[in-house]
């Protein structure tokens, strides 16, 4: 049973970033279902604390950010039809983190595998090591990824390279990772952790309404028509502006000043 | 997994593979709380995972109303407007349930009771059932799906006259819309629900779920691409223990014995 196997997920609150750490180092952060019901326990207090306003989701450990699902306890997930339904009964770690309003920051070293490469593709900037490698193995063992490896990451890296991680199962490594758009920056392995935190404390400094909106719009680029999507970003930039925090922004760019952001 | 602790407001029970959840507001019309809301979301995921729920009905107390949506008076409750458009919304709690849902209608359907109603995949009304998205008359548009949902199932200027009135429609009109699947007497409306609900309930689960998923794909994308889909998961179908049992029965000339695996 689940329970019996080691690990856990943590939540940390630091000022107005929260910290989701992968806490399974000893297995390369395997995702057990236990680590998966704690994740998805997390999400209502991440969308809902006003305080928090950006996420920093990372691995412990020497050896990786994740390994994805640990295999050894997918029967935990209860029969096919069950596992297929994981969805809905808030059991599945990669959309936990699509499901998660405020933005995402990821910091990324090691093995990025499978699941944990569609964690990864679920969260909005994407930093890695130099010795970050990404993997979509789950081809070699007779399935494809079902927690958006076909989906996010086709439209993350594009369909080409996609099919290249979907298809030929091989390790991506960080040069090329950074090449095809699936990370935005290598940052030494020592800093990648403190590059991802200083991202995100440089989101929470923004007003949270439109970072979460321009997080929301991001979306909706990848997912509607184009000429809905204008449509719907005008909408949504005149509810910007109707906020108390662009009242202060516009304030605060007339008198040369810093402005102070409360997210309302 | 367990069951959540229920407020008042909210009625819950389970029988011959039926979950029944009764809005129990009756004194105000079963109008919607920021609490019930929250109540009703964190049920969802239950009914998701218990096995032995094959349907919902979704109903209110009393012959006044099913729901006549938000409760306006606490409406500050959900807390700023970030968090009002935040909120977590009673009308997406219904749409996410996976099983097939039946709202069983009595009085006002109204607002946020609409939207309910809508999210369900069949409604069936008694004869004083009355139906509204009234929202346009406090100076706002309904937010859960009234703008998006009863043009799907109405014809596009019915649902703009409701939308843009905020004016009653009566049970008959409703059921001549569409917006009805089946117009009964007060004192049929239960029986002809059980019934429905059992009909359903004696299918094969997984395929009734999927047939409930596909319909919404249907809504959601290009036919092409509801067509293929559509053909993986009825091979899928064709995996289960309850299609074996389907053509085995078929064979032999006898009901199907269906367990939802």
């Amino acid at each position: 049973m689940s329970n019996e196997l080691s690990g856990s997920v943590d939540l940390e609150i630091h000022e107005n970033v929260a910290h989701l750490i992968l806490n399974r180092p000893e297995k390369l952060n395997a995702m057990t279902v236990k680590m998966d019901e704690e994740i998805n326990s997390y999400i209502y207090e991440l969308n809902n604390n006003l305080d928090i306003r950006a996420v920093v989701l990372y691995g412990k450990g020497e050896k990786g950010f994740c390994a994805g699902s640990d295999l050894t306890d997918l029967g935990d997930y209860g029969s096919n039809w069950e596992y297929r339904n994981r969805f809905d009964r808030n059991l599945d770690y990669a959309r936990a983190i699509w499901l998660i309003k405020k933005p995402v920051v990821a910091a990324l070293h090691g093995w990025v595998v499978g699941g944990g490469l569609e964690m990864t593709c679920a969260s909005d900037v994407r930093v890695g090591s130099p010795d970050a490698k990404f993997l979509a193995g789950e081809i070699r063992w007779g399935w494809h990824g079902g927690s958006g490896q076909t989906q996010l990451l086709t439209h993350t890296v594009g369909p080409g390279n996609a099919n290249l991680f979907l298809l030929h199962g091989e390790p991506v490594g960080a040069e090329a990772a950074l090449r095809m758009g699936l990370i935005q920056e290598i940052v030494d392995r020592d800093k990648v952790l403190d590059r991802a935190i200083e991202i995100a404390k440089s989101i929470a400094e923004k007003a949270p309404i439109a970072a979460q909106m321009t997080k929301h719009m991001v979306r909706m680029a990848q997912s509607i028509p184009l000429e809905v999507g204008l449509l719907y970003e005008n909408d949504s930039f005149s509810y910007c502006m109707t906020t108390e925090d662009a009242a202060e922004g516009q304030r605060a760019f007339a008198e040369k000043r810093k402005p102070q952001f409360k997210g309302r | 997994m367990k069951i959540p602790n229920l407020p008042d407001e909210f009625l819950f029970s389970v029988d011959k593979n039926v979950a029944t959840i009764t809005l129990n507001r009756e004194s105000k019309l079963n109008t919607m709380t920021p609490a019930m809301g929250k109540a009703l979301l964190e049920l969802v995921p239950y009914i998701n995972a218990n096995d032995e729920i094959r349907v919902v009905i979704l109903t209110g107390t009393g012959e006044r109303a099913f729901s006549a949506g938000s409760d306006v008076k606490v409406l500050d409750q959900y807390g700023s407007n970030w968090q009002l458009r935040n909120r977590v919304d009673y009308a997406r709690g219904i749409w996410a349930i996976r099983k097939p849902v039946i709202s069983k209608i009595r009085g006002y359907c109204i607002g946020g009771g609409l939207e309910m109603a809508l999210m369900s995949d069949i409604r069936y009304a008694s004869e004083n059932a009355q139906f509204g998205a009234g929202e346009i008359k406090l100076g706002w548009h309904g937010g859960a799906g009234n703008t998006q949902l009863l043009p799907r199932v109405i014809a596009t200027g019915k649902a703009l006259e409701m939308l843009l009135t905020g004016d009653l429609i009566s049970a008959q009109q409703a059921e001549r819309y569409g917006l009805v699947d089946q117009l009964l007497a007060a004192d049929q409306l239960d029986a002809a629900v059980d019934d429905l609900a059992q009909r359903i309930a004696a299918n094969a689960p997984i395929a009734a779920q999927l047939a409930k998923h596909l319909v919404r794909v249907s809504q959601s994308t290009a036919v092409d691409i509801g067509l293929q889909y559509e053909n993986d998961t009825f091979a899928y179908c064709f995996t289960t223990k309850d299609s074996q049992e389907g053509r085995s029965a078929f064979a032999e000339k006898r009901k199907p014995n269906f367990t939802g695996e």
